[in-house]
């Protein structure tokens, strides 16, 4: 699972970081100097080759935690991007968090080439921040829809007429997707309640499947709305953090009350 | 305990120095989780330019490619003049527009815009060379 969310985590950092079309600076930062800069390095064919070589290795499973934490600094100004910021620094924070698991846990290079028993993956705190990551995302969304301007569905119609990636043209009042057609201040409440339900929902045992399978509709219903790039296939592999075996710390050789990432 | 089963179960040799940097990690996450709302508001906005000629004549020209795909309706009214005004400025370095300039012409570049609506109802303009009204 492990492995997984790294081969996961490294194709969709690959496929955010593989283009620079259209990146813009903020005018707060547009200056001659730091444009210079990007010209001079950062957009350079031989930067891209280094960031996507890293980024295989650590996909592979291959030195990933020493790749990774090479990888934070050297994707961090392509971060800077003002269209696609949000999608790149989530990115970011999870692999800042994921770094500190074992290079060789689950499926990698290292795994193939062992011999003996997969040890566990490492402890839990990597894992949990990423999951607190993946409850952040929702529910700092939820909170900024909760407003008056968004339950109405206000934005959510200028959105439908402004953005060319809304699939759906919501100004008659009305959006239509899967056969349905909702009030827009329905779909604009229904999506912010869906979202606060995710944030909170996840960290129950006993209803993570039930919410894992509500997030998938809620993502898949998203998708046939606005194309996101791959901001919905990122949100549903998290999902996989979730489900993560933990190994409670009852073995003779380890500490009381410590708990490790099940190798896998 | 033994130096395999620390190995195992702490990421930097001790519980102490897993949990600075877990916690400052988890600061990092939650300072800068605002970055990670999307499509939760809007700026409509839409760009006219006027070429004023040195003798006073005005004329509507059409809204360049460079300004025209600009994706800024995710940003607040002020970053959006911000960074239209930083745009603006790059537009007018060189190129026809410098050349225009120097023969006496100025530029006026009208933006309307509205926040969390498609009203349109407040508007800025800005000058080239530059003043601001």
């Amino acid at each position: 699972m492990v492995g997984a969310v790294r081969i996961g985590l490294a194709l969709l950092l690959m496929y955010s970081f593989s283009s620079h079309e259209g990146w813009m600076l903020s005018g707060r930062l547009d200056y001659p100097v730091i444009r210079n800069l990007y010209e001079m390095i950062f957009f350079t064919d031989a930067y891209w080759w280094f960031y996507m070589g890293l980024l295989i290795l650590f996909g592979a499973g291959i030195g990933s935690r020493v790749v990774g934490l090479l990888l934070l600094p050297a994707l961090a100004p392509l971060a800077l991007h003002l269209s696609a910021i949000a999608g790149r620094y989530t990115m970011l924070c999870l692999l800042l968090a994921f770094v500190w698991l074992r290079s060789d846990s689950g499926v990698s290079v290292a795994g193939l080439l062992r011999t003996g028993p997969a040890p566990p993956a490492g402890p839990m705190w990597p894992i949990r921040l990423m999951q607190i990551q993946v409850s952040l995302i929702y529910a700092v969304n939820a909170l900024a829809k909760s407003s008056p301007a968004y339950l109405s569905g206000d934005v959510l119609m200028a959105l439908s007429i402004m953005l060319p990636n809304f699939l759906i043209d919501a100004s008659d009042g009305w959006v239509r997707v899967w056969g349905m057609a909702l009030p827009v201040w329905l779909a604009a409440s229904a999506s912010t309640l869906t979202e606060w339900a995710l944030a909170v929902g996840l960290w129950f045992r006993r209803w993570r499947w039930a919410f894992a399978v509500l997030g998938i509709l809620f993502h898949m219903i998203l998708k046939s709305i606005v194309q996101i790039g791959g901001l919905d296939h990122l949100s549903m592999i998290l999902y996989l953090l979730f489900f993560i075996p933990f190994e409670r710390g009852d073995r003779a050789a380890q500490p009381k009350n410590s708990s490790t990432v099940a190798a896998g | 305990m033994s130096d395999v089963s620390e190995r195992l179960v702490f990421v930097l040799g001790n519980r102490r120095r897993d949990l600075l940097v877990a916690a400052s990690i988890l600061a990092f996450l939650l300072a800068g989780s605002f970055i990670m709302r999307v499509y939760y508001r809007i700026t409509v906005y839409e760009v006219e330019v006027v070429q004023v000629a040195a003798d006073g004549s005005r004329t509507a020209i059409p809204t360049p490619e460079q300004i025209a795909k600009l994706r800024l309706w995710h940003l607040t009214p002020p970053e959006l003049l911000d960074t239209l005004e930083s745009q603006l400025k790059l537009l007018h370095q060189d190129g026809p527009y410098q050349r225009s300039i120097s023969d006496g012409s100025r530029f006026e570049w009208t933006v309307r815009y509205s926040y969390n609506s498609l009203d349109l109802d407040e508007s800025r303009v800005f000058q080239f060379p530059e003043s601001r009204h």
